[in-house]
């Protein structure tokens, strides 16, 4: 089971996106951007369970809350970025 | 103590406000700088304050910006959109934290509206200056001297019309009259949180229909390896550590405010005010400065008696007010009182008829 993380450009930017992910009612957990993900320093992320993605996916579409990226860690502890 | 020195800053505030204050202090850390759990307690204490305002201002919650007063908002704005030699739009009604920094620029200040109490006369003023398309626009909702309560809306369609940025002084109406980010189609609304939305000191918001240049520059917890401040908000303008403590506390405030309505606050600081006028009616010595447009602030001249007297006698029965130019020399020039100044009576949601009518017996005792 993957977990995958959404990475954002800032700490408000993630909590925008966890609300809407609370509305949507799926569960996120915020965290600091694992540092093979971070782009410009500093972040925050949200982690996501793999059978949460694509709801996860559609409700910030919905909410038009944007992210940077998104990622996925392998079983050999690597990091994908994963491509919609 | 009776306090009707509002429009400086509002002394009482509902308990929650600094319940909200000290349990902040107890639990959150700092926002954007780590990942434990009190950083995280202060990241979200900070995002409720930015979600309560959006819904109170009609803003998305990046757009609202921290600042530490109005003046830090206004100086931001101002230091924004305009640069020197640029021609500006002003009321006759500014406050200093508008004219200070506009002279400070070395700006064009073209002065629209001097008539006191007069919105048809401020209207028409602004229609002709905005026709000559100038830089910006900016205006006070609602002077602080008396109360004025300009057609901002008005102006505001007037700005939009003509492609006309505009930075509003949202000081005196936050908390009692409609003040939208998104109806006005301001560029900028600077507004303090210690006023009418009942805040700790410390504390004021800018809403950005803008991303803005930075005044201050520093660390942001984010796009930390760039060495230009971030180009997204809030973090473009908010350098530094916050008020986090402050903003439990604004949030607090917000939800007071929301909770009375904005207009029941509003209608109630305008009876106090009727009440005022009419206990003190029959004082001749007293001269109102009062019309239609009126928010819940009262400038007066007491005849033959010095205004920072007047206030000096009342403080000393337990009353406080404000005297002299209120830091808006340009308010008293246009309405006729820089020689003299004016002694200041305004209110808040706490202040009650019993304190209105001991106002006025006093008054009539002091200043016969």
């Amino acid at each position: 089971m993957y977990d995958y993380y959404f990475t954002f450009r800032s700490v408000t930017a993630a909590l925008s996106a966890q609300r809407a992910l609370e509305r949507a009612g799926v569960s996120s957990l915020t965290v600091r951007t694992p540092r093979e993900l971070r782009q410009k320093g500093c972040g925050y992320s949200l982690r996501i369970r793999e059978e949460l993605l694509a709801d996860a996916r559609r409700a910030l579409q919905a909410a038009s809350v944007p992210y940077q990226k998104v990622y996925r860690k392998t079983d050999r502890g690597s990091w994908q970025e994963v491509v919609t | 103590m009776i306090y009707f020195d509002s429009a400086a800053t509002t002394f009482q505030k509902p308990a929650s406000v600094p319940n909200a204050v000290l349990r902040a202090m107890q639990t959150c850390a700092s926002v954007g700088r780590g990942g434990h759990a009190a950083a995280m307690e202060a990241a979200e204490t900070v995002y409720n304050c930015r979600v309560m305002a959006s819904a109170l201002f009609d803003a998305e919650p990046e757009q609202v910006v921290f600042t530490m007063n109005a003046t830090h908002g206004l100086n931001t704005a101002i230091f924004s959109l305009l640069s020197p030699g640029a021609s500006v739009v002003i009321s006759g009604f500014e406050h200093n934290a508008v004219t200070r920094p506009l002279h400070a620029l070395g700006v064009d200040v073209r002065v629209a509206g001097e008539k006191l109490f007069d919105r048809e006369d401020t209207l028409r003023a602004f229609e002709r200056e905005i026709a000559k398309k100038p830089d910006a626009v900016v205006c006070t909702h609602v002077s602080n001297v008396f109360g004025y309560v300009l057609p901002i809306e008005e102006i505001a369609a007037l700005c939009k019309a003509e492609n006309v940025p505009l930075i509003i002084d949202a000081s005196q109406s936050a908390g009692t009259l409609p003040v939208s980010l998104r109806q006005t189609g301001a560029r900028y609304i600077a507004m303090p949180g210690h006023k009418g939305l009942y805040g700790p000191q410390g504390t004021g918001i800018l809403l950005c229909g803008d991303g803005g240049k930075p005044l201050l520059f520093g660390g942001t917890g984010s796009n930390s390896m760039e060495q230009d401040m971030p180009e997204f908000l809030p973090d473009r303008l908010e350098a530094g550590t916050h008020n986090v403590c402050g903003l439990a506390g604004l949030t607090e405030g917000m939800r007071f405010v929301r909770k009375q309505s904005p207009k029941a606050i509003l209608r109630h600081e305008q009876s106090l005010l009727a009440q005022m006028q009419q206990e003190l009616r029959g004082q001749e010595c007293v001269r109102f400065f009062t019309g239609e447009a009126q928010a819940g602030v009262q400038s007066v001249c007491i005849e033959n008696v010095d205004c920072e007297e007047a206030a000096q006698a009342l403080a000393q029965e337990g009353i406080a007010v404000r005297a002299g130019l209120h830091c808006a020399p340009l308010a008293h020039c246009s309405a006729g009182t820089i020689g003299t100044g004016t002694l200041r009576v305004s209110f808040s949601a706490f202040n009650t008829p019993q304190e209105v009518h001991r106002f006025a017996m006093l008054c009539k005792k002091l200043f016969p």
